[in-house]
């Protein structure tokens, strides 16, 4: 089970697409910090190849009937987040068709229908506290990008 | 006996219809039979015959100093230059027109009228005779050389006798005396005018006016001598400046006088009654022949119209209300006995040797009680004047010097009894900084009316010490409901700050310390090419929601490469990433370019068919074009791929660049349309589209000055004229409605499409981010005065450069639509998802409502559920 946990939304990609080496600290907090990732109930979905990706940009996939919006900055650490598509202010599924912005070396998608921003790092909305995006743990292997599943009980609380 | 037999034409024999004739074939008279004629379609029953003393169709009298001008462009075969209908209309088998007939005669027991050719029977007849020149009894006003300014052949003596000349004096400043001394001016004479009273213009502008008038009128090179009554003209003695003698000698009553070649009289018209008078008709005291509100005289088979009429004691010597006369003799003569002329506004507004003039009212202020406030601008050349009455509630007159596009405003409020506002001076004070600055808002205004925020709470948050856009947003909540008042809430910010001292920073965000302005210029200067490189050179970090539409904007702007190719994709707003505009359920509408509006019934069933394939939502837009909405992410290459093969180009609805150019169905179609507004309308939406600039760009051409396109609300609105086409910039509708303002006169199409060309290039120059043309012509210092300065008269020699990037932009124009279908990369991002089929339209919620589909009402945000 180890190895795909290091590969984890990381710029430690083992599979040296980007060359940079493995400073993983700051990518597994941001998507495992309070997951149990070692548990025996991990499980796997495909979401996208490489090259369904555009940089600096984002793309909605499912998991199921769970519908999540990737977004892939290379160069970065991490450089690819996974949150959830739906817009929480509107219900509409919109976010991966958000830009990708950069306040304090933080990163943030702007909703494309009222512009509220979103950290990609934990989905907190930066300008309404009472809104927030489902952030979901993601790696690669092999140019592709899955997600991690867990039980249900143990799913990240959306706030 | 109905008719002469040497007159008569055989075809019309056969028809024993009623005889209406015409004596005077001028403007109104003119006007009269386009009436009439119009009213008479399909009918027999009359036939009407027009009498005219000259030897040419009626022309257009009012223009009549263009005539030289127009001499030399318009090639001999072509119909004559200011003829007002075409040949074509003097075809019409119910109209006979007899040049060079003039009456000598009415005999009104017989109903007959009599020329040099013969006598001819009238059941009806209209007398528009207009007026002649008024000749003062000045001694030698008889000798060779001294002529009168009011026909074509008055022109032609007036050319004839210029060959060899250098100089030419009018006697008369009124209106027609500076018509007259313009067309001196364009014959290459020294242009003089004389005038009696001791200002221009004394029966329409006040004294101030008229001085302001002179100055600019001498600045033109014309020179004005006022309070001078000529006394005799002699032969002159005087040598030219080349040796040669001048002709004339004009001597004045104060001892002084002015040798010249040629002198034109111009000191006011007389009605031209005699052949009234001969046949026994009422005439007034001083002449005219007197009317009742038929435009019936005093034998009711006889009307009169025009400047020979006269109505109540009053002679109109104008054209307008010589076109009601015509437009009401024609309906009672049709039998419509509704129809009355009730007298007529005599306000003017005109271009006197390029200086424009305007009187409303009672200029002189010679109500009792009256009040009057001014504004007078020596350096600009500008006067203008309100009269109001003594409570200040009601516009009584106005006058203007210098620019007439505060006319229009004012003559409503003088014409409909408007209440006028509280500071009525608003009225005529220069509008560069309009209303759109935010320190005319009160403070229980408000700015935010989604989350209802007043500009008290933006002011009391300021108060607290919150100093950044953003903080303003997240503690008071404004703009970030539908976003629609942010520039306006930035710009009550920054006047907020500024109020208290704080300097206000211009940066366009935190990663590049400029301007939008300042950053076009470093692309430009740069040939920066992608924002990558703009941000390793000039700015910072990784860009933002903000930076990166502007700068893909900027770089669209100058080089138009497209904007989906591999650097600009990541910096598009969703709605220029899908050419498509995003709605409220995420799904997309569709709009295809009807360029002017104009659509062929097989172009529509397209769109129809199209619409009812995807089960589009259809609405007409206000923009004159169809808007298809509900598509998803993976049906819009479907769906223009159909539309670009029927011949539709992307509509360009998603992009900060040219939305629409409406307008009205024009010359082609509408009886009143003085210009083909449609096929303008189509030029300009195919030469601009795509051009990509700071905010959405409206447009819109009216066909006359009824303004069916609401042009005056556009970023760029142009109403034909006459002439050719005015053309009015920087107004919009929105939030903020505005006006737009007049900013150049009686374009030709190809000074129009130079002028707009420039504006627009040095608006996407020069604007700020997100910014209409209106509130960047309020950020102009010296406004619209500013903007015409460097657009029309290139006081900043950029014309050449504005019109060689204009060329460029509009060279490298591609429909967006067609290059995403043919590069299958870009194709592949129209997936809802990369990883699943396309979702079914139906969970997007949709919900039926009149015939169509529309997002459900009760959309919320489903349960987050993973499976398993």
């Amino acid at each position: 089970m180890n190895a795909p946990l290091q590969r984890l939304v990381s710029n430690a990609d083992t599979n040296s697409r980007t060359g940079t080496d493995t400073a993983t600290g700051s990518a597994t907090d941001n998507s495992l910090g309070q997951t149990p990732a070692h548990q025996g109930s991990l499980a796997s979905l495909p979401l996208a190849s490489l090259a369904d990706l555009v940089p600096w940009s984002g793309v909605a996939a499912k998991a199921g009937s769970q519908e999540l919006a990737l977004f892939y900055l290379p160069g970065q650490s991490p450089e690819l987040y996974a949150v959830s598509h739906r817009d929480p202010a509107t219900g509409a599924a919109v976010i991966a068709h958000g830009l990708i912005g950069e306040s304090q070396g933080e990163f943030y998608v702007a909703s494309p229908l009222h512009k509220q921003q979103y950290r990609l790092s934990d989905g907190c909305c930066l300008n309404d506290p009472t809104l927030s995006l489902q952030v979901y743990p993601v790696y690669w292997q092999d140019d592709r990008i899955w997600l991690m599943q867990y039980e249900a009980e143990q799913l990240p609380q959306t706030g | 006996m109905t008719k002469p037999s040497k007159m008569t034409e055989p075809s019309k024999m056969t028809k024993p219809s009623k005889q209406l004739m015409v004596v005077g074939n001028g403007m109104v008279g003119q006007h009269f039979l386009e009436q009439w004629l119009s009213q008479q379609v399909g009918s027999d029953d009359w036939h009407v015959t027009v009498f005219a003393a000259e030897n040419r169709p009626a022309y257009d009298r009012v223009h009549l100093s263009e005539y030289f001008q127009l001499m030399q462009k318009t090639p001999s075969t072509e119909q004559p230059p200011l003829q007002l209908a075409s040949n074509d209309f003097y075809q019409q088998p119910q109209l006979s027109l007899k040049l060079n007939e003039p009456v000598l005669a009415i005999d009104r027991q017989q109903q007959q009228l009599r020329t040099a050719h013969g006598s001819y029977h009238y059941d009806a007849l209209v007398l528009a005779t207009g007026s002649y020149p008024f000749v003062p009894p000045i001694e030698g006003r008889e000798q060779p050389h001294c002529l009168v300014y009011r026909t074509l052949d008055d022109l032609e003596a007036i050319y004839q006798s210029s060959q060899g000349a250098s100089s030419g004096v009018v006697i008369g400043g009124g209106l027609l005396g500076l018509e007259a001394a313009n067309a001196l001016k364009q014959l290459g004479l020294q242009a003089h005018v004389v005038e009696f009273a001791p200002q221009l213009m004394p029966v329409q502008l006040d004294a101030a006016g008229g001085s302001m008038l002179r100055q600019q009128i001498e600045a033109l090179g014309v020179q004005v001598h006022t309070d001078k009554a000529t006394q005799r003209i002699v032969k002159s003695t005087q040598r030219t400046g080349e040796g040669k003698e001048h002709r004339l000698q004009l001597e004045f009553n104060d001892g002084s006088s002015l040798a010249t070649d040629l002198v034109v009289f111009s000191a006011g018209i007389r009605p031209q009654d005699a052949l009234a008078k001969a046949a026994g008709l009422e005439l007034g005291e001083r002449g005219g022949i007197v009317i009742d509100s038929s435009c019936r005289t005093s034998d009711p088979a006889i009307y009169a119209i025009g400047e020979c009429a006269l109505w109540q004691g009053q002679l109109f010597g104008l054209v307008a209300p010589g076109y009601q006369m015509a437009r009401t003799a024609a309906a009672v003569l049709a039998g419509d006995s509704s129809a009355s002329f009730q007298g007529a506004d005599m306000s003017t507004k005109l271009k006197l040797l390029g200086v424009d003039v305007g009187s409303i009212g009672d200029a002189h202020g010679r109500t009792p009680g009256a009040v009057s406030l001014y504004y007078r601008n020596d350096k600009a050349g500008h006067y203008r004047k309100l009269v109001l009455d003594q409570d200040g509630k009601q516009l009584l007159g106005a006058v203007l010097v210098g620019d007439n596009s505060y006319y229009d405003a004012l003559l409503s409020f003088a014409l409909h009894g408007m209440t006028l506002p509280a500071e009525p001076e608003s009225l005529i004070l220069p509008q560069g900084q309009t209303s759109l600055t935010p320190t005319s808002l009160p403070d229980s205004a408000t700015i935010c009316s989604c989350h209802n925020v007043s500009k008290a709470a933006i002011c009391q948050a300021v108060d607290q010490g919150v100093t950044e856009l953003a903080g303003i947003k997240s503690c008071t909540k404004a703009a970030t409901g539908c976003g629609g008042c942010a520039s306006l809430l930035k710009n009550v910010l920054e006047q907020e700050l500024t109020s208290r001292g704080v300097s206000v920073s211009k940066d366009l965000c935190e990663h590049f310390g400029y301007s939008r302005q300042e950053l076009y210029h470093l692309v430009r200067v740069g040939k920066i090419r992608t924002f990558d490189q703009l941000l390793q050179q000039h700015g910072k970090g990784h860009g933002c929601e903000i930076c990166k539409p502007a700068v893909a904007s900027i770089l669209a702007s100058c080089w138009n490469e497209p904007i989906l190719a591999k650097p600009h994709v990541s910096l598009q707003d969703t709605n220029d990433t899908f050419l498509a505009n995003m709605q409220k359920n995420g799904t997309y509408s569709v709009v295809p370019r009807i360029p002017g509006g104009e659509i062929t019934p097989d172009m529509l069933l397209v769109l129809g068919e199209v619409g009812r394939k995807y089960q589009l939502y259809t609405k007409i837009t206000g923009g004159q074009r169809i808007d298809l909405f509900g598509a998803t992410l993976d049906q819009l290459p479907l769906i223009w791929q159909e539309l670009i093969d029927a011949g539709f180009e992307t509509g360009h609805a998603y992009g900060k660049s040219l939305r629409t150019v409406k307008s009205c169905v024009g010359s082609s179609w509408c009886r009143y349309g003085v210009q083909d507004s449609v096929s303008m309308a189509i030029l300009l939406e195919n030469r601009y589209k795509g051009v990509r600039a700071p905010h959405k760009i409206k447009m819109a051409v009216s066909g006359c000055t009824r303004e069916c396109a609401e042009a005056q609300s556009k970023d760029v609105g142009v109403i034909a004229t006459e002439n050719g086409w005015n053309l009015y910039v920087c107004g919009n509708g929105g939030m903020k409605p505005r006006h737009a303002d007049l900013f150049a006169t009686d374009l030709t199409d190809d000074q129009l499409i130079r002028t707009i060309d420039r504006l627009l290039m040095f608006y996407i120059q020069t604007a700020d981010r997100l910014q209409r043309t209106s509130v960047w012509l309020g950020t102009l210092d010296g406004g619209l005065d500013y903007l015409k300065a460097v657009i029309l008269d290139d006081s900043l020699q950029l014309g050449e450069q504005l019109d060689a990037q204009m060329a460029h932009l509009i060279a490298e124009y591609q429909c967006e639509w067609k290059t995403a279908l043919n590069d299958p990369e870009q194709r592949s991002r129209f997936r809802s998802f990369v990883n699943a089929a396309p979702p079914e339209r139906a969970s997007f919620g949709f919900q039926p409502e009149r015939g169509q589909l529309i997002p459900s009402r009760t959309l919320e945000a489903p349960q987050q559920e993973i499976k398993p």
